[in-house]
């Protein structure tokens, strides 16, 4: 049993990630998706266009989510002070697509916002956000001198 | 502080704005010895002490975590050069002047620009082996966030392996060399489903008009039935000619 990576056939891919209406539909779907999750921990959604906002329940509970649509397959995520991901979704479900676990994961306070100091001094920031598909950003494992701050569950409301 | 002298160069470095405004503005200066970041306006809960204005200070050789989140915190990088002995094992960023500008050269003789190698074979095939494809797409302009170019980088592998981490990273071509302009922090999978398409990207903003040659790269590490294994180098896309609208 071995691994091995190689190059694949160079891409053929010109289609410069332009959303057509298959992509705008998808799009939509998954707003629909994000929203009900929103709504179901009691929270709110509002869909403009291009741009989801995910507001958390009454009483400040959690992290209010933004989600873009950037192009075909791409959307950005941003939340708390530090997540701001692209982030992936296919056209049919089944297929590798992250962005919902990535939001879902946020909501469900799986996400951390890491401060790496050293010799006290505060050096940068990243995020850790694992979901049933993976992780993103930076294994706390390899952040040996970390402040960790854990995003508020959604459902702590 | 730092101290400048005439060999600074001050590094052209887009202002990094966050909601709140967390990070912004962020200043480096470099002259082969020093890295100045300063950060002002950190929110005092992360950072222990509110709205600090914190100066960090980095000298070579940059090793561990400092490094990785020289590279990491702060995307984009432009005009920062690193030392060649970073040691960092994660979303390291290498020098690229001499590898790709010697692919450069060598390619561009044959009009390749900075394409890299395509095509590649599986060695080893037999039974239980897994081997994953690295494809890296061209780099475009984002149609739906104009301002950004993106290159996104595809993994597929044939069997179910443990666990998979995908590097991307965007080259451009600047003052006669290929610089990263963003190397993203890796994407890790698991598990992996065989013949499914993995995707990750970088991405750099550009100026309503800018124009210039990118190419986008990718390599793939993972672990399977235990053994690990990675890509022996990157593989890049095909050079290209952006222009932002």
């Amino acid at each position: 049993m071995r691994l091995s990576f190689v190059p694949g056939a160079l891409s053929e891919d010109d289609s410069d990630g332009a959303i057509n209406p298959q992509w705008e539909a998808r799009w939509a779907e998954i707003c629909d998706r994000l929203t009900a999750e929103a709504e179901g921990r009691g929270g709110r959604g509002y869909r403009d266009g291009d741009n989801l906002t995910l507001v958390p329940p009454h009483g400040g509970q959690g992290e209010r989510i933004r989600v873009q649509l950037v192009e075909a397959e791409s959307a950005r995520v941003r939340a708390g002070w530090t997540i701001d991901v692209f982030e992936h979704f296919s056209l049919v479900d089944g297929s590798y697509s992250p962005l919902v676990p990535v939001v879902v994961a946020i909501m469900d306070g799986a996400a951390q916002e890491i401060a790496e100091t050293s010799g006290g001094r505060w050096v940068g920031v990243c995020h850790y956000i694992p979901h049933a598909a993976g992780s993103v950003g930076l294994p706390p494992e390899l952040s040996p001198d970390r402040l960790v701050r854990s995003l508020p569950s959604w459902r702590s409301a | 502080m730092a101290t400048r002298s005439p060999t600074h160069q001050r590094a052209h470095l887009p202002t990094c704005v966050h909601d709140g405004g967390v990070v912004a503005p962020v200043e480096r200066f470099r002259d082969g010895l020093t890295v100045r970041t300063t950060v002002h306006g950190l929110p005092g809960e992360i950072a222990g002490r509110p709205d600090a204005t914190t100066r960090i200070r980095h000298k070579p050789p940059y090793r561990g975590a400092a490094c990785r989140l020289a590279c990491i915190a702060f995307p984009p990088q432009r005009n920062l050069e690193y030392h060649p002995s970073m040691t960092s094992n994660l979303a390291q960023p290498r020098r690229p002047t001499r590898s790709v500008t010697l692919a450069v050269v060598v390619l561009a003789i044959v009009g390749l620009g900075c394409q890299g190698a395509g095509g590649g074979s599986p060695e080893e095939a037999g039974p239980g082996n897994a081997h994953c494809s690295v494809t890296a797409d061209y780099p475009h302009e984002s149609s739906g966030t104009p301002g950004w170019v993106v290159a996104k980088v595809r993994v597929v592998c044939t069997n179910t392996i443990d666990s998979l981490a995908i590097d991307a990273k965007l080259h451009r071509f600047a003052n006669g060399k290929w610089v990263d302009v963003d190397v993203a922090a890796p994407r890790v999978v698991s598990p992996v489903t065989p013949n499914e398409k993995y995707t990750h990207q970088a991405q750099a903003p550009c100026a309503k008009g800018e124009r210039g040659s990118y190419c986008g790269a990718g390599r793939g590490s993972g672990v399977y039935g235990g053994n690990p294994a990675k890509s022996a180098d990157w593989t890049y896309s095909a050079e290209r000619t952006v222009e932002c609208a």
